[in-house]
């Protein structure tokens, strides 16, 4: 356990911009992304498909393959920009100050190796641990994930274990180094409801030991709604809103926010009239829009909105909207059916 | 024929695949009992949502009704009409009212095809005339929330959404009166997922059609479902109207799932009951109550009984030892 943490924010990202330099043109995956993150937190990250959450995430691990690039923006940790390290000083940040768990969980454990040799792998690059310090950790670490008799399972081959124990061992290998900053995308996706509810609650538990920070990537609003402490809704590259979780769900502001909100059916909810909708469907990532990105799919928008982007405005200290009309009139989306109830 | 308001009647249904033979070397070969006597009846125009966790055979259930697989025991009805026992003649008549929507508008698309061919291949197969097809077309896909013009386009041309849109229109347009959805909205976006919701309960609401909706999100099936049936290892363990299984669930099964489903409201303290343990194997069932492993309610009996469904309430079935006088 790593000691005397400078104070927060452990993670800053500023003015993010990574671009794919395609045959078809550039996509602006990543367009000036900015949030930050302490210790013991979660900040989660929402938004449609192809919006740049992964792209995000990969871009501060420095993860980026051609045709992609960073062109713009830092990524501070602990008071270091990690796009001036260099390749050799990032391996050494990358898995062991920062580890991610990927959203393919089956094409980042590799089917010839068992399991316990790749988590003990992860130990060997860094750390100078012997061979049996090292098993000796894995075991530890695969207890600490849940997995029963750790002993036997270290010799499995990743196809010997269902989809939720592979994901335990995504998280085993991602925290066997401590890692002060954990990035995990869509960790719970493929995972059914029990599952998901049991590798949530030892995401936390290992959280609180260790005061790791977590970035958690999920299209799932309750999930979100669970375990985040802030949360950043992405839109086409951009951030759109960004604040507490209580005021993304209680006080949502931005049109697209509100939209995601409502027409997602929620258990809670006893009515089964039409859901409300958000109407059309995300333009193309090589398309040309000008103003607002949401735009086309507003029920807010106007002329501003269609020739000026709005920037992203602070409305108090921890709540940012990206929208011409954020303080405009309650949304009416095209459905009588009840709201989020819980707006004040 | 049957004026009985059932539509599609599913008795003691099972399915049992021989196990991949990995383990164990000649012998016997063991049996994945994928379904293991199910039953449950969908009413005319009505919604019958199946969940469960993955692997306990609702797809299974899918592929047996449309007889993709033959199934090893018990019977489908279609309007009180055996469907197994059909004739290859009559069974084509009955398979244009019977239609499937799964879950990949990717794969699930002929990518050589056009829009428009696609949505005419079953209309050319069930012997529509020439000149009315082109109109049919038309229309179904400006029902769906399409253009016409989209009719010369080819699949990948179109969003995720979309390609689900193309999808559907095909599924309708035989106008059958009952459809499988599998899936059908799980690889969408939260907001292209209710745009397809709501053309499903449109497509309910304007052509009568029963579905048999499987998704393994609870919220989803709650918003459309009339009946819930809940599904663990191949065997249906409760089944009650929609309001009465999420108000006062039965099954200790049901219960832990629906507890585990995250709720949207930050915050709020829930009473979760955390499962242990895995999802056991198919190929080795637990003995007794298949739900036995993981139960927080077993008993010393659950190991050895089976229990049986049973009527809890009025149109309420459920499977478990507890409810035992
Ligand atoms: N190798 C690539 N070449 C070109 N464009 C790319 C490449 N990788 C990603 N993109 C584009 O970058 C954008 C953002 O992709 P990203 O993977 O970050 O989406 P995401 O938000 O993680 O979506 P999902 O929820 O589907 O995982 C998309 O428009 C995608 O098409
Ligand atoms: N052709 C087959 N041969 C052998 N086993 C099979 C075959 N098809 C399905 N199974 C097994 O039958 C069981 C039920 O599978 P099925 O696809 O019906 O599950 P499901 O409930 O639809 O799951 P999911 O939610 O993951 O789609 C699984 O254990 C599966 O591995
Ligand atoms: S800026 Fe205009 S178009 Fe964009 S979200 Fe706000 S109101 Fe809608
Ligand atoms: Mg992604
Ligand atoms: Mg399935």
């Amino acid at each position: 356990m790593k000691s005397d943490r400078s104070p927060p924010p452990l993670l800053k990202v500023v003015d993010l911009q990574t671009h794919f330099f395609t045959e078809d043109g550039v996509v602006r995956s990543v367009d000036g992304v900015t949030f930050e993150i302490e210790a013991t937190k979660t900040l989660g990250i929402v938004g449609e498909s192809g919006c740049g959450k992964s792209i995000t995430a990969l871009s501060a691990m420095r993860l980026i393959q051609s045709p992609g690039r960073i062109v713009g923006g830092e990524i501070r940790f602990e008071n270091r920009d990690l796009l001036k390290l260099s390749e050799a000083e990032m391996r050494a940040v990358r898995g062991n100050e920062i580890a991610m768990i990927f959203q393919e969980p089956m094409t980042s454990l590799n089917p010839v190796y068992t399991v316990g040799f790749q988590i003990g792998e992860a130990i060997q690059l860094h750390t100078d641990l012997s061979g049996r310090e090292v098993r000796a950790r894995v075991i530890e670490m695969l207890r600490l994930v849940g997995i029963p008799s750790a002993e036997q399972r270290f010799d499995d081959y990743p196809h010997q274990m269902s989809g939720g124990m592979r994901q335990r061992v995504m998280i085993a290998m991602a925290l066997s180094c401590n890692p002060k900053v954990l990035i995990a995308d869509e960790p719970t996706t493929a995972l059914d409801v029990t599952i998901q509810a049991q590798t949530l609650n030892l995401m936390r538990s290992l959280q609180k030991e260790f005061h790791t920070a977590i970035i958690l990537i999920t299209h799932d609003l309750g999930v979100v709604a669970e375990v985040a402490d802030d949360v950043v809704v992405m839109y086409m590259g951009k951030i759109v809103e960004r604040a507490s979780v209580g005021t993304i769900f209680d006080a949502p502001n931005h049109p697209y926010t509100v939209g995601l909100l409502r027409s997602t059916p929620k258990l809670e909810d006893d009515h089964n009239d039409r859901l409300p909708e958000i109407r059309g469907s995300v333009p193309s990532p090589f398309s040309v829009l000008t103003g607002c990105r949401f735009h086309p799919r507003c029920d807010r928008a106007t002329d501003i909105c269609r020739a000026e982007e709005p920037d992203l405005i602070q409305s108090d200290s921890t709540h940012w909207v990206r929208c011409w009309h954020a303080d405009g009139p309650p949304l009416q989306m095209q459905s009588s059916a009840p709201t989020v109830e819980s707006r004040p | 024929m049957s004026q009985s308001a059932d539509l599609i009647e599913v008795n003691d249904l099972a399915k049992h695949f021989p196990g991949r033979s990995g383990f164990s070397f000649g012998a016997s070969r063991p049996l994945v009992k994928a379904v293991d006597g199910v039953s449950f009846s969908i009413e005319r125009g009505k919604t019958f949502g199946l969940v469960g966790e993955s692997g306990c055979g609702k797809s299974t259930v899918a592929r047996l009704i449309l007889r993709l697989i033959d199934a090893t025991a018990g019977t489908v009805k279609f309007e009180g009409a055996d469907l197994f026992a059909a004739p290859r003649h009559k069974m084509r008549r009955m398979r244009r009212n019977m239609q499937i929507i799964f879950q990949d508008p990717f794969s699930s698309l002929n990518p050589r095809m056009t829009v428009g061919e696609i949505i005419r291949e079953p209309l050319w197969v069930h012997g529509t005339p020439r000149g009315e097809e082109q109109k049919r077309v038309r229309e179904l896909l400006e029902l769906v929330g399409l253009a016409a013009e989209h009719a010369s386009r080819h699949p990948h041309e179109f969003s995720g959404g979309q390609r689900q849109r193309i999808g559907i229109a095909r599924a309708l347009a035989l106008r059958p009166k009952f459809v499988i959805c599998d899936e059908a909205v799980a690889a969408l976006d939260v907001s292209i997922q209710s745009q397809i919701l709501n053309l499903l309960k449109d497509m309910q609401r304007e052509f009568e059609v029963a579905y048999l909706f499987i998704s393994h999100n609870l919220s989803v099936v709650k918003y459309i479902s009339d009946v819930v049936g809940v599904m663990y290892l191949g065997r249906l363990v409760e089944c009650a109207d929609k309001k009465r299984i999420f108000a006062a669930p039965n099954h200790p099964y049901t219960k832990a799932l629906l507890s585990a489903v995250p709720s949207m409201k930050p915050g709020r303290a829930r009473n979760m009951i955390m499962l242990e343990g895995e999802i056991p194997s198919p190929l080795d069932p637990p003995s007794g109550c298949r739900f036995h492993t993981r139960c927080p309610m077993a008993m010393p009996a659950c190991s050895k009984t089976e229990p049986k469904l049973r009527e809890v309430a009025p149109g309420h079935v459920s499977a478990c030892l507890l409810n035992d006088p």
